[in-house]
């Protein structure tokens, strides 16, 4: 009995005590593909905050906590499929926005930025239209170089 | 006149190979605060040392002479084509030897050499030295060689001294604008060798520059070797001083620095940002030398300090720094 609860503690200890991390997780926000698909055109701001790991050329950057932000992004939507509008280049730095589909309150798509100072650097997001009206949800990126990272986002949207 | 010198001139320079004998006539040395005795054992010396490097007919007349028109009279008297005078004079301890070789026809003096002994024993080796000069056309310096070396040329020229000194020093930094991790103040502690003379100091130190721990985010230590020289502006017990220097140094700097990294969608975060390198570095520094006729002394003193290199992407950082020091 006493062994049980000590390899109880000891494995209650392994989860809490490998992530050490600053940044928390987000409760999951399930969508609802059944429902009637949600309305996301308009002007997106994203923010955020993630962990980034190895990024084996700078590593600066690797970190346990940043914050994330964005341009203002103007998406267009024909009923499942989104397009990014604008803007779609900055300097030599291009914006493409990949795989964006909206199916029921489920929001999800790719961000890939190239030729900017940082080189490619691609997010994936994956979120739920909430009745507020912001898509929350969680995201995965690549790059710089060999960095990933992941966390968690929220977008407000302008119609 | 021609003549005379282009003999004597083969004569000094082809002594072994000509087959002309002149007639040399080596005089006997004046002396002042000298044996006689003495002189008349170098002037043995000088001629055998002579002979054996000018090929001549030697003659050693009963004659003294202390200058040109003399040897030359005595030259004609003895039907002699060169004529060596000179002196043995002593001064304190030194006794210098003066030689001069006469044209007895024309009453040039066509070479003269002196040396200084402080004993007599190497009287010898002055003979030798200056048969040598005399045959080879050389000065008597030019002459040295293991085993001709008196004991006065192998002692080292006197030089002035000055004080010799250990220092140590401590005090406050302050980094200039955004250079050694922006730290606000630190502290460091000198160790130096201080050589001061009548106007001036050169100081060799290792310093030791440190923050002090106020912002956990921050910190520096710094390592310069340099090398300084000083004007010192007086005698007295309080004595400005100002100068500077040049060296290595080392700096290590730790600091938060912003990373952005995306042009669209951006991602921010302050990163623990740590760097070293090392640099040619110059510093300048103005003083008080206190206490200066004491054997210990202190100073109080401002520097001015650079490094030439890039941390953290900062270049050339430099610091002010204020210190007290103690010189033992």
């Amino acid at each position: 009995m006493r062994s049980s609860m000590l390899l109880l503690a000891l494995a209650g200890c392994l989860v809490g005590c490998i992530v050490d991390s600053d940044y928390e997780p987000p409760p999951q926000f399930p969508c609802d593909s059944s429902a009637d698909n949600a309305d996301v055109a308009g002007t997106w701001i994203i923010t955020g905050s993630g962990t980034r790991t190895d990024c084996q050329d700078d590593e600066r950057l690797d970190t346990t906590l940043f914050t994330l932000g964005s341009v203002a992004i103007t998406v267009s939507q024909n009923i499942t499929s989104l397009k990014l509008v604008s803007p779609t280049n900055s300097g030599s730095a291009t914006l493409t926005l990949t795989n964006g589909i909206v199916d029921g309150t489920c929001v999800d798509f790719e961000l890939t930025e190239l030729g900017g100072k940082d080189g490619k650097i691609k997010y994936e997001f994956a979120g739920a239209m909430k009745s507020n009206g912001e898509i929350i949800g969680i995201f995965d990126g690549d790059g710089p170089e060999s960095c990933d990272s992941d966390g968690s986002f929220t977008i407000r949207i302008q119609p | 006149m021609m003549r005379h010198t282009t003999i004597i001139a083969l004569a000094l320079t082809l002594s072994a190979s000509t087959a002309c004998a002149d007639t040399w006539a080596v005089l006997l040395f004046k002396t002042t605060g000298a044996s006689s005795n003495t002189a008349e054992v170098f002037r043995d010396l000088l001629q055998t040392e002579l002979s054996s490097r000018v090929q001549a007919r030697f003659v050693a007349p009963e004659a003294m002479c202390i200058d040109a028109v003399c040897a030359k009279q005595v030259g004609v008297d003895n039907n002699a084509d060169i004529v060596v005078f000179g002196a043995l004079s002593r001064l304190g301890r030194k006794l210098i030897v003066t030689v001069s070789i006469v044209d007895a026809k024309s009453g040039d003096t066509v070479r003269a050499h002196k040396m200084a002994v402080d004993r007599v024993e190497d009287l010898d080796k002055v003979a030798v030295r200056i048969a040598t000069a005399t045959a080879e056309g050389k000065t008597v310096d030019q002459t040295s060689q293991l085993g001709q070396i008196t004991r006065r040329e192998s002692r080292p020229d006197r030089r002035r001294e000055g004080d010799h000194s250990f220092g140590m020093r401590i005090g406050g930094i302050a980094p200039i604008e955004d250079s050694h991790g922006e730290v606000p103040f630190g502290m460091y502690l000198d160790l130096a060798y201080w050589f001061e003379a009548r106007w001036f100091a050169i100081e060799p130190r290792i310093s030791f520059q440190f923050d002090t721990g106020t912002d956990p985010d921050r910190a520096f230590f710094a390592v310069p070797i340099d090398i300084g020289a000083y004007f010192i502006g007086g005698l007295g017990d309080i004595a400005p001083f100002v100068g500077g220097g040049a060296g290595m140094h080392w700096i290590y700097d730790r600091r938060p620095q912003r990373q952005d990294v995306g042009t669209f969608i951006t991602a921010s975060h302050d990163a623990d940002t740590k760097d070293s390198a090392a640099g040619f570095g110059l510093f300048a520094r103005g003083g008080l030398l206190l206490f200066r006729t004491y054997s210990t002394r202190m100073t109080v003193s401002v520097d001015y300090n650079v490094t030439f290199t890039k941390l953290n992407g900062q270049s050339t950082p430099q610091s002010v720094s204020f210190g007290v020091g103690v010189l033992f």
